[in-house]
């Protein structure tokens, strides 16, 4: 359902100066085909925004000017008046619709014609030429609103030398580095195409408040999917029944193993399964992750450097065992109406405290438990190591934040730098730890729907936080 | 009970949600919405069953869709069992506690005491258990729960039920609610078994033998004392049934002394059994009442706490925000990629004399100064000759401009054309290219695309250009690489 006054924009400009990454940018949308290889966009796309059936704006990728001398030459020789140009324009692309030689003007003012405002792209990075102003002639023949980008392709800045000739044409000149732009940058770009036409300003003004709901509750679906995540991590065991050995010890100890093995690969595909799916709800769906720092955040969940550089620090995690055993010895406080003297949380925080000093380097608790109708099993997890749910959501943390941030333009795989600060995880602040101690205990041990409600509620003010200056990217 | 249907929804809907984990998010979102939209409830709970109605016909696996159906039959069985179970084993408690040889006189005070004290502590046991009545009592409540029958007959549908990921239904962590007024239930019935039984077996009793009723004691206590804690239990129904409260003279009478070789003072034995009213009363009263009111209150609370199980899952949360979310999609019917050109093999460039080369700077991609320094510091060769050429020119222009070069050329001369790497090659280059063939056939062309600096292009651009010139099929037209000179 498109009305009216649904605003549409079609993105023009000579070629391979990013339109194609703007629309993809703006879109969210990594199927656009972006190449360095002219003539890519052979035809106009247009991708619409939609809030289920009702259309919010439209964009258009189109081909790039490519015979634009010729063009203007022909409009030129029909329009003798200021007047007549928009008409000249529309007959041009009447006359030549089936003409392969003016198959990509015809594509790219067609959309001009229907009433679609002009983004016109160029490369900041780039110095300026005087060939764009055939491109900018014809553009300002259509007379339609028109507003120029200046996309930042490379290091080089010659955006003023750009600003100088596009200001003669356009009546807003922006600044937008399709490849790195931000949430707040899109929503800028939104902002200016408002101004172009004052039908599209509350339209659009609508769609921003859409998409900063939209912001906000991905980010919120994403700390849920972590969540589940981490709440599916910390109950998951292994378990096998023991066969009768004449060497008792041996066949045990491999069975250990490979329950061990088992485990971390079910909480590997656990992780990937909620990283897919982080990915999908930022509409994400072919993404490969690529780690500079020995592919730590794309492999090995397991590997101790991950741990150092996603976990606790020991000391944070002795407060967090010891704050940990509090809490449970305060429960037995509370059930004798303090007649204990806090002395069951004193000796809960100890127990903590040392559990978390000393347990600290053994990954999963291993089980000897007799069946129901005889025999035994042996059971390897939970995983209890203190630091294993702070690595998990380290882990997660850093992801999503690439995800959320990473413009649908790039093509390369996602490439994470970690410096060589370590725990990342100590920089949440205390309180936020403390919640986050107590909801790991309870899930750990077969958690409530509750305490998983409120993990994720918590972990939705935890992405909403930069993972800092550990990490750069996307 | 009313529970059942919201019950097999719960179990069948957490085994859906989390098998349906695996599908990617996206698809989920959009099959949610799509029925969300057409969801004409406005209340979460109904809004997730009529989703689940849309959504049930579509499972695949037979079992996956029976799973609820399944819990219920297996609580219902359960109930049953249990309520049988409680009917004989108060059958069986009433038939000892009813024991009557016609030595001695049933001793009231141990009856009531088996029969009603018992079980009353209990149910105040349970009440103080019951989750959120006291604080504290929790530990004491998993306490008792793990000694309950009822919990063991959780378990056993837990085990049957449990989804084939291993995960407990009645985790009684995760449905802490719902796990504790089921045991509650369970115990009800137990109960209610209990009583049924023992009213049953008292009445076929009094019915069908001759019960001499009498109490014993060897505190102290008066017949005054007795009559008054008879008279204080018969409140409730003295008015109504006024057969069965005591008076003074039948409570003095009964009592009896087994030294006394079991014969009551002063009291006509036929008057001992005109207790049995009153026994039956207190039986109905103090033990059954209760416990048809505690089912009733934890059946409504267990309809409470199956809602809750069913809304406080997370995974339920989730299709709830994406039912009711708008969808925010960008559609697009977007052609495929185009690849490049097939290209033929790169060769070398036969241009290896130093006579000087002419060369074209196209779009002002440098000046004549920088062009010849280009072409002797890059390639050592000499630049003769430039002739600037612009798309801002007309094609007349070009060809006047053309047909001055051509007089400057040899049929074995070579010409370099010069253009701005950074920019793809546009079809008007390419028309000027086909014009400059057009006007001198043998030429042998070179265009050396080059960078804002004035030196040679990245490879990735030269392949860019080497590509689209391919398309020309000249075989007199060559692409400057950096190292040298490569036909395209």
């Amino acid at each position: 359902m498109t009305s009216v006054f649904t605003p549409t924009f079609a993105v023009v400009g000579h070629p391979n100066k990013g339109k194609s990454s703007i629309v993809a940018t703006l879109a969210e949308d990594e199927r656009v085909a972006i190449s360095n290889a002219p003539g890519t966009t052979r035809n106009a796309n247009a991708h619409s925004m939609r809030m289920d059936d009702q259309v919010l704006y439209v964009l258009v990728d189109t081909p790039g000017f490519q015979r634009a001398r010729e063009v203007l030459d022909w409009l030129e020789a029909r329009a003798t008046s200021a007047s007549e140009r928009p008409a000249a324009v529309a007959q041009f692309v009447r006359e030549h619709e089936s003409d392969e030689r003016f198959h990509d003007e015809c594509e790219l003012l067609k959309p001009i014609l229907a009433g679609a405002g002009i983004l016109y792209v160029v490369d900041g990075a780039k110095p300026y030429g005087r060939e764009y102003e055939l491109e900018m002639q014809i553009l300002q023949w259509t007379g339609s609103p028109r507003m120029a980008l200046i996309n930042m392709i490379g290091s080089d800045d010659y955006s003023l030398q750009w600003r100088q000739a596009l200001d003669q044409y356009f009546s807003i000149v922006r600044s937008f580095d399709a490849m790195n732009a931000d949430f707040d940058n899109r929503i800028g770009v939104l902002r200016a195409f408002a101004e172009l036409d004052e039908r599209w300003r509350e339209p659009l003004e609508r769609t921003v408040g859409v998409l900063n709901e939209e912001r906000q509750r991905r980010r919120l679906r994403s700390a849920r999917e972590i969540a589940g995540f981490i709440a599916d991590a910390l109950s998951m065991s292994e378990r096998e029944t023991l066969v009768d050995s004449d060497e008792p010890g041996t066949g045990d100890e491999q069975l250990k193993q490979s329950l061990t093995q088992r485990l971390q690969q079910r909480i590997v595909r656990r992780e990937q399964t909620a990283r897919d799916n982080v990915q999908s709800i930022y509409r994400w769906g072919r993404l490969e992750l690529n780690d500079s720092t020995g592919e730590i955040l794309a492999t090995d969940l397991f590997a101790s450097e991950g741990w150092e550089l996603f976990g606790l620090s020991e000391t944070k995690l002795l407060i967090s065992g010891l704050v940990s055993g509090a809490l449970a010895g305060g429960g037995v406080d509370a059930l004798l109406g303090g007649a204990s003297m806090l002395l069951g949380a004193g000796i809960g925080a100890l127990l903590g405290g040392a559990g978390a000093w000393f347990g600290g380097h053994e990954l999963a608790k291993v089980k000897v438990l007799g069946e129901t109708l005889g025999g035994k099993v042996l059971q390897v997890g939970p995983v209890s190591a203190p630091n294993f749910p702070w690595v998990l959501l380290g882990r997660a943390w850093v992801h999503h934040h690439l995800i959320s941030e990473r413009n649908h333009a790039r093509r390369e795989a996602v490439s994470v730098s970690l410096s060589d600060s370590q725990h990342l995880m100590d920089v949440l602040p205390d309180d936020v730890r403390k919640l986050l101690t107590r909801l790991f205990k309870v899930l750990a041990q077969g958690g409530d729907d509750e305490a998983l409600k409120d993990l994720g509620n918590l972990l939705d003010q935890v992405l909403a936080t930069d993972p800092g200056a550990a990490v750069s990217g996307p | 009970m009313a529970d059942e249907p919201l019950l097999a929804s719960a179990v069948d809907l957490e085994r859906w949600l989390f098998a349906d984990r695996e599908l990617s998010f996206e698809a989920r979102l959009q099959r949610d919405r799509q029925i969300g939209r057409d969801l004409t409830a406005t209340d979460p709970l109904n809004r997730v069953l009529q989703w689940w109605a849309e959504v049930q016909p579509r499972s695949q696996s037979v079992e996956d869709a029976a799973a609820g159906s399944k819990v219920v039959r297996l609580r219902r069985l359960l109930t049953l069992v249990l309520t049988v179970a409680g009917l004989f084993t108060g059958g069986f408690v009433c038939s000892a506690a009813f024991a009557y040889d016609g030595s001695y006189p049933v001793n009231l005070l141990l009856l009531l005491g088996v029969l009603v004290v018992v079980p009353a502590l209990l149910l105040l046991l349970t009440l103080l258990a019951l989750p959120g009545w006291l604080p504290g009592t929790r530990s004491l409540s998993d306490s008792f729960a793990a000694l309950s029958l009822s919990r063991w007959a959780l378990l056993w549908i837990d085990r049957v039920s449990s989804t084939s990921a291993g995960r407990s239904l009645f985790n009684p962590r995760r449905h802490s609610a719902f796990t504790r007024w089921q045991l509650v239930v369970f115990s009800q019935w137990f109960a209610i078994g209990f009583f049924a039984g023992a009213l049953t077996l008292a009445w076929l009793l009094v019915a069908f033998s001759d019960l001499a009723f009498g109490w014993s004691t060897t505190l102290q206590l008066q017949a005054n004392d007795v009559h008054r804690v008879f008279s204080a239990l018969a409140w409730p129904w003295s008015t109504l049934v006024p057969a069965a409260t005591p008076d003074l003279a039948l409570t003095e009478g009964s009592q009896y002394l087994r030294l006394n070789a079991g014969n009551s003072a002063d009291l006509s034995v036929t008057r001992l059994g005109e207790w049995w009213p009153f026994v039956l009363m207190a039986l109905l009263v103090y033990g059954m009442l209760p416990r048809l009111l505690l089912l009733l209150i934890g059946q409504w609370r267990l309809q409470r706490a199956t809602h809750r199980w069913l809304l406080d899952n997370p995974e339920v949360t989730a299709l709830l925000d994406r039912l009711d979310s708008p969808n925010i999609t960008f559609d697009a019917d977007l052609e495929p990629d185009v690849h490049d050109a097939d290209r033929r093999p790169l060769q070398p460039l036969p241009l290896a004399d130093r006579d000087g080369v002419r060369v074209v700077i196209w779009n002002d991609a440098m000046t004549p100064a920088s062009v010849a320094e280009f072409l002797r510091a890059g390639l050592g060769l000499v630049c003769s000759a430039s002739y600037p050429f612009s798309v801002l020119e007309s094609q007349a222009h070009w060809q006047q401009q053309l047909d001055a070069l051509g007089a400057d050329l040899d049929n074995e001369a070579r010409l370099v054309v010069v253009s701005k790497g950074w920019e793809p090659p546009l079809l008007e280059f390419i028309d000027f290219l086909k014009l400059l063939r057009e006007r001198l056939p043998v030429l042998r062309i070179a265009v050396a695309p080059v960078d804002v600096s004035g030196t040679q292009i990245l490879e990735a651009d030269r392949e860019v250009w080497a590509s689209t010139l391919a398309r020309l099929h000249d075989p007199k037209l060559y692409v400057l690489a950096s190292a040298g000179m490569s036909v395209s």
